[in-house]
């Protein structure tokens, strides 16, 4: 039997993801699915001319740990598909080995390297499925204009160009068409995104995970300064000034003082 | 392995060594005793390089004080660039559920301290719970001072008046500025001293490194 190609591989694996998420074919917020699967994220500053990204795995009997690296310099559509497609190693490539590091230059670039095919096939299907993709276009009349495409960027939360090439490779467009589009919107993407009142950064915008926690066990973390009040509030659903009340009111307040170790103080009056 | 791509230069390690919070920064340059930490801790004092570039840097419109911080040429900020440092990072940043560029200077400063094996001097509790929690010495700025004054580096007269005209605008620290707290803090100068005699010729700055310091302060506190 022929070996299933590493693009369907990809698209695949999303689709299991988005099944097991439950999350049908609609747009998806990339930071939600990754808090979601618990996989760990941090936004780094590698530069502009740094890489895209990273996946890091550490494996252990009992499972491991995975965190996904994104370079913060780069555009937020760049660092949202670098996220996705961080995810596909993630889905596709964790148990290749006991650790596993993957460093992406650019996540466009595969070089014919099959992971990286697949890793972006996965990405690209998640953050844009096909069937969803498909319905936008045909309320465009079946030939998307550049403020069309913009209009999809919103939707998607992805770029101009991953877009135009999304639809080709769905071929939903013909190569003629991509070659329009590219040549019609350089140069006039922020000018039409401004045009529609949306910024990159405001659509499906990068936050920090947050596991679910009982709301005693919340106080009790906050109380032992594990966690901070902005996080108490997240956990608790609501506004600090709120949730510095509601700890108040539970008598889980932090004392006025910390709390010493009184082996320690023996130990060095000793 | 180091991420960033940039060169890896090589760090002196030890507990011998401090990583400084900006609080400890902008509290002592507030109160225009900057140069201390260098003849304390010097000729190399550490920070965190999301706290220069970050904090200090971005904030000196609101705050052209802080330009004598940058300035410094002795203070060496050190960015976080090795894998298990960001993964670190990321994780307590997480958990303490920081938005944008909050709480990094504090996770960055024990990630550094936890690969250096550097001495952390730092205030803010969860910080603290941190640096615990991954076995790194930690102190607050008030320990600092009092450590000093038992090592001879200032006088306990002026190590309290240091410390006042830190905590007069301040209020946060375990001593207040208040004279109901001068002995206290007096009596910590004497505990420290016995403390330290223990580690001979090498009690300053190790001496900030021993375990249970801040714990001696807040005893102290209560049982005086």
């Amino acid at each position: 039997m022929q070996a299933e190609p590493p693009w369907m591989q990809g698209e695949r694996a999303a689709r299991a993801l988005r099944h097991e998420l439950g999350l049908g074919i609609a747009p998806v917020d990339i930071w939600e699915v990754l808090r979601r699967r618990d996989v760990y994220v941090a936004l780094h500053d590698f530069g502009e001319a740094g890489g895209d990204g990273l996946y890091l795995w550490r494996g252990s009997e009992a499972g491991g740990v995975p965190l996904i690296v994104v370079n913060s310099a780069k555009r937020p559509s760049r660092q949202r598909f670098t996220a996705a497609h961080e995810l596909g190693h993630h889905e596709l490539h964790r148990f290749e080995a006991a650790d596993v590091l993957i460093a992406d230059e650019e996540v466009g670039a595969t070089d014919g390297d099959e992971r990286e095919v697949a890793a972006n096939a996965f990405a690209a299907y998640l953050m844009v499925p096909t069937e969803d993709l498909r319905e936008s276009v045909r309320a465009f009349g079946g030939s998307p204009s550049p403020v069309g495409l913009v209009g999809l960027m919103r939707r998607y939360g992805l770029s101009y160009q991953a877009l135009a090439y999304r639809l080709r490779n769905t071929d939903l467009i013909t190569q003629k068409t991509l070659d329009r589009l590219l040549a019609d919107g350089e140069g006039q993407i922020d000018r039409l995104m401004r045009s529609q009142g949306f910024a990159e950064d405001a659509i499906f915008p990068a936050p920090v995970g947050v596991p679910e926690l009982l709301s005693l066990g919340a106080m009790t973390l906050f109380k032992q300064h594990v966690i901070t009040e902005t996080r108490l509030a997240e956990l608790l659903g609501m506004t600090v000034e709120r949730a510095l009340t509601t700890v108040r009111d539970a008598g889980m307040d932090r004392s006025e003082e910390p709390d010493y170790d009184a082996e320690a103080v023996r130990e060095l009056l000793e | 392995m180091a991420v960033s791509g940039k060169d890896t230069v090589a760090l002196p390690t030890g507990p011998g060594f401090v990583c400084l919070d900006a609080m400890v920064l902008i509290h002592f340059n507030r109160v225009g005793r900057l140069k201390v930490l260098r003849d304390w801790l010097g000729p190399r004092v550490f920070t965190a390089n999301v706290i220069t570039e970050q904090e200090l840097r971005r904030g000196l419109p609101r705050h052209p004080e802080n330009r004598a911080i940058l300035d410094s040429e002795w203070l060496f900020p050190v960015p976080v660039d090795e894998m298990e440092d960001i993964a670190l990072v990321a994780s307590l940043r997480r958990r303490w559920g920081s938005k944008d560029d909050q709480d990094r200077g504090e996770a960055e400063v024990v990630a550094l301290c936890a690969r250096y094996g550097w001495t952390a001097i730092m205030d803010d509790e969860v910080g603290r719970k941190a640096a615990k929690e991954h076995t790194v010495p930690c102190v607050y700025m008030l320990t600092t001072v009092l450590a000093a004054a038992s090592c001879g580096l200032i006088t306990p007269a002026e190590a309290w008046r240091l410390h006042c005209s830190i905590e007069r605008e301040r209020k946060r620290a375990v001593l207040s500025a208040g004279e109901s707290h001068r002995p206290v803090f007096m009596k910590c100068v004497e505990q420290f001293t016995r403390v330290g005699e223990k580690l001979g010729d090498r009690r300053w700055p190790e001496i900030l490194a021993m375990k249970g310091l801040d714990d001696l302060v807040i005893w102290t506190r209560r049982n005086t």
